[in-house]
Order: structure tokens, then sequence, then C-alpha cells
């Protein structure tokens, strides 16, 4: 058999109806970018930014989740809290901005260490329904401690004046909050990667994740990996919740709605892997910004007024998941069996 | 005062109660094996003595040196010196050959160096980037060895290390177990199934039956007394 016949297995062609619908999309972007560019690049760079924003939450959920087997409903609450604490340090202390940045994870995270101490350490080994239902009553909790403390009604602070300019990038004006939004998503998910898979720190987290048991057999103290964990990812969500506040403000859903489509990022992107996180949560904000876009420049062109699907940009993360799970049902870079 | 002490220990899981007051003692530097036939209470035993999950503690205690390791918590019982190569391995299956290695090496006070383990089997040498769930049975088994040696332990506890192997690799296994007792003077519990294996290894053994200790016996004694091993261990 020579080289040529070995490589077209089929696994390394795509199949036709994978070559029809990858040039379906690529008319459709050329469509859109002929009729509205500048829309269309500046949704691109929006749903990236979205992207960050889901990312970061999804890393934190999905860093819980693979080693504590908790389902932590309450990391949206803590992301909300982030944003609101943000309003409290810079709108009703009048501290600058960046002190919020820094302060605001570290107390979101403590909380988050709290809720980890008192109720979550309790639950491990037991069956991922009770883990849920507790805390989907804590965020439930921390959504009514959030309504009593700061209200009912949308809030939002002025960033700081850096951070309320635009940059000319080509004929594209883009928001600096944004750019630093995404700028400090790149950190974190470098931190993360590096933290994870360039110390001992990490090693020990990776095998607590595949056999605790061994783990501590081998004299790693598991139980504070834990919660130094649940600090790290309840505090990135509060430090997203920040940077989102400082972007578009907060309101009490919120927390909800993210942790939503957290879920779904994990769900698509491969449980367990940091890289499919942040791939699937870059396509899903992407797919929830541009989609509306390209089926209003589709509407435009063809005439055809009912191809146009008010909302479908909400849509979108879930016609994604559903979309790869029927493909592949590990998500798009999970590791066979993490959860089984 | 011996290097371990097990005395009256009574454990089990939800389904029953397993282990009936078993006592025996260690002296540091000796090869002891725990023998008895399947569901005897070895691996209970084993997973007692580290402090898995499971088995419940019912009763009893286990003396490491001057401390009470039933009130030590599993972690830090490495740190006392004792180190473990569970049954079925139990590696880090998505870590590699030298991540397996270097993470049970960092946990420890006072670690060899990995390289050790290299010169010890060579074939982990070749393969130090793939990882162990890629691995043959026999390769497993050296790495899960490995793993356990590195942090340079007082005591070293075996389950069924040989099982499944093929004849050349067992052999090779107990040679170097052996070597470990003799050369490194770290103290071995073994527990096994095949009896040829625990003999070539330890000096004596105990042996358990239906949760109760009910022989001591040297190597010599158990090769030369068939009724014995007939009696307690089918073979």
């Amino acid at each position: 058999m020579s080289a040529a016949t070995l490589a077209s297995t089929p696994d390394e062609l795509p199949s036709v109806p994978w070559l029809i619908a990858g040039l379906a999309l690529l008319a459709v972007v050329i469509v859109t970018l002929a009729v509205r560019p500048g829309l269309f690049i500046s949704n691109l760079v929006g749903g990236l930014v979205y992207g960050m924003i889901l990312m970061m939450i999804a890393l934190g959920l999905s860093l819980i989740l693979g080693l504590l087997g908790v389902v932590n409903f309450a990391h949206g609450a803590l992301f909300m809290i982030g944003a609101y604490g943000a309003y409290q340090v810079v709108a009703l202390f009048e501290l600058p901005f960046w002190v919020a940045l820094i302060a605001v994870p570290i107390g979101v995270g403590l909380i988050g260490v709290l809720m980890e101490v008192t109720v979550l350490r309790r639950l491990y080994g037991e069956d991922p329904l009770i883990g849920l239902l507790a805390t989907f009553g804590i965020e439930l909790m921390l959504e009514e401690a959030t309504r009593a403390q700061w209200g009912g009604t949308p809030l939002s602070f002025d960033p700081p004046a850096v951070l309320r300019a635009s940059v000319q990038v080509g004929f594209l004006e883009i928001a600096t909050t944004r750019l630093f939004t995404a700028a400090v998503g790149a950190v974190v998910v470098v931190g993360l990667f590096l933290l994870m898979y360039r110390t001992d720190f990490g090693l020990s987290i990776r095998a607590g994740l595949q056999d605790q048991q061994m783990a501590e057999f081998l004299g790693i103290d598991i139980p504070k990996r834990f919660t130094i964990v649940f600090f790290l990812g309840t505090a990135i969500a509060g430090l997203s919740g920040v940077l989102r506040g400082a972007e578009v403000g907060m309101d009490l859903g919120m927390g909800m709605d993210f942790v939503i489509l957290a879920f779904v990022v994990i769900v698509v992107g491969g449980l367990g892997s940091i890289f499919g996180s942040v791939v699937s949560a870059l396509l899903i904000g992407v797919a929830v910004f541009v989609t509306p876009v390209m089926l209003r420049a589709v509407t435009t062109v063809t005439g055809l007024e009912w191809l146009y699907v008010s909302g479908i940009g909400g849509l979108m993360p879930f016609l994604v998941m559903i979309g790869v799970l029927l493909v592949r049902p590990r998500g798009l870079f999970g590791e066979e069996g993490l959860l089984e | 005062m011996s290097l371990l002490d097990v005395s009256d220990l009574e454990a089990g899981y939800e389904t029953g109660q397993i282990l009936f007051g078993v006592d025996f003692e260690i002296e540091e530097g000796e090869a002891v094996g725990l023998l008895g036939r399947n569901g005897a209470g070895k691996t209970t035993t084993m997973r007692a003595i580290m402090g898995a999950d499971l088995p419940r503690i019912i009763g009893g205690s286990i003396r490491y040196r001057d401390t009470e390791l039933l009130e030590t918590a599993s972690y830090d019982r490495a740190d006392l010196g004792i180190s473990f190569v569970p049954e079925e391995r139990q590696l880090f299956p998505r870590l590699t050959v030298a991540e397996n290695i270097h993470i049970a090496a960092s946990s420890a006070d006072d670690p060899l160096p990995a390289e050790e383990m290299f010169d010890l089997f060579p074939e982990l040498d070749a393969m130090r980037d793939r990882h162990a769930k890629n691995m043959s049975g026999g390769e497993q088994q050296m790495l899960a060895i490995a793993r356990a040696l590195v942090s340079n332990p007082e005591l070293m506890l075996l389950d069924e290390p040989c099982e499944g192997l093929a004849p050349q690799i067992v052999e090779r296994l107990e040679d170097v177990v052996a070597r470990i007792n003799e050369e490194r003077g770290v103290t071995v519990l073994i527990v096994e199934q095949n009896v040829a294996t625990a003999m070539s290894i330890a000096d004596r053994h105990y042996i358990l039956d239906e949760g109760r200790l009910v022989e001591e016996v040297t190597t010599d004694r158990l090769r030369e007394d068939d009724e014995l091993r007939q009696t307690h261990l089918g073979v």
C-alpha cells in the first residue's frame, strides 16, 4: 500500500457534508464582509471579548468541577458579586478602579473559600446532585444578599479615563475596555496554563484530578489543594465580574446567565481541557455576536426576510452545543472518561 | 520497638466486616509476606495501613514507630516514610512516566534522584515522555515500584505487584524488590497470592484467613509444610 493511500483514511479528509457546510460558512462570511465590513469586524471583536469573559468563568468552573467533582452553580453569583464589588469600591468608596481590580477578586476568592470549607467540603464523594443543589442554594442566597445590599436596579460605574477611550486599529475603533478585558483574559489563561503544566503545584493538581486517593498516598495534601483551587477558580470569577462590570455594568440576572453559558462552554470544549475551554468560549462568544450580522447580510443580499431570526445570537451557544455533542459527545477536546 | 505494629485491627466495608482483630509486627529492615486466599483481608489490611477512604476502621491500632496511624491523615503517612504500590498500580494515567516519578519525589522530604529509578529500570528511561496509560502491564508495574521507591521510604507496602504479569517480568520484579530490601535496607511488606513470589522476597510470612491471623511462618517452613499451604492458601 502506498503512502498516499495510507494517508487518505476517512479520519483525515473532511467528508462531503462538512465540506459543504464549511464552504457555505465561508460564503456567508464573504457576503457579510462585502455588505457590512465595519459591523462584522466590530462584532467579531465584541464576540472575542465576550468570549474572554466566558472563558475565565468557565476555566474556574471547570477546574473546580474536575478536581472536586462539584458542579458549582454558585460560580455565577460569585461572578456577579465581583461586578457589584467593583461598583462598591469605585462608585461608593470612590477608590481607583485598579484597587477594585486587585482587591475584589481576592475578596470573592475568600467568599469561595468560606463556601468550600463550610459547605462543599462535606459533600465530596457524595452524589453530584447534592453538590448541585447545595451550590444552587448558595447561588440564591448570594443573589438575594446582593439585592438586599445593592438593590434590584441595574447599576454601573465609570471606569478610569484610560478605559473609556478607544484606539484606532486600521479603519476600526476599539474601546480600550475591550482591549483591556482581552489582555487580562489572555494573562489569566497563560498564567493558569503555566501554573498547571509548569509547576509542581500544577502537577499535583493534575494528579489529583486523575486519582485523588493515590495522590494522597504519595503525601500530597489534597484537602489543602482543593481549597487553593477553589480560591483560584472563584477569584477568577470575581475578576471577570469586575471586567464585565466596567464594560457594561451589572444586574441581578448576570450571574445566572453567565454560569449557564459557562457550562455550555465546558461541555462544548470538553471537561478537563484548558485549551478546549478557551477555544469553545471564543467560538461561542463570536457565534453570539456575529451570527445576527451574518444573517442580516444574507437577507439583505437574497431578499429572503424569513431567514433572519431575531434573537438568534442568544440561541447560538445552545445551537453550537447541540451541534458539537451530536458529532462528538465528549466535547471538542475532552479527555475520554474523565467524569465516568 | 517494631517499625510497624498492627494490633487488634478490625475493619470492613458497608457490605460487612472483613478484619476481625488482626495482630502483627514488622521489624526494621525485614521483608515480610502477608498471605491468604482471595477475600482473606490482605488488601483491606494494606489499605487500612495507608489510610484509604475505605475500608472503614472499626477498632484496633496501627502504630508506626511512635505514631498512631489511625489518627494520622493519609497524606501525612507518606511523610512518615511509608510508600505504597497498590493493587492495580493506580498510576496517574495521563501523566508521563517522568511526571509519575517526579510527583512522588516532589512531595517527599528526602527523595532519591529520579535518575536512579531509570538506572534500576532502563525500560522506563526509554519512555520518559509516554503517558502511563500507554504502557504494558509489566512496564506499568515497574513505574509503580519506581514511584514508590523514589520517595526514599523506610517501609514499602506492595499489594500483589506480580499479578497478571509474564513469568520473566515476575522474576525481574522479584529480584528488584528483594534488592530494594537487602541493598537499600527498605522494610518490605508484600501481599501476594503467588506464594512463590512471596517466598522469593520475604523471610517470614503472616497468613490471614477470613479476616483473622492464623499463622506466622518462616519461608523455609512455608516451603516444606504442604499441609499448611493447602489448608490456608489452597496451593
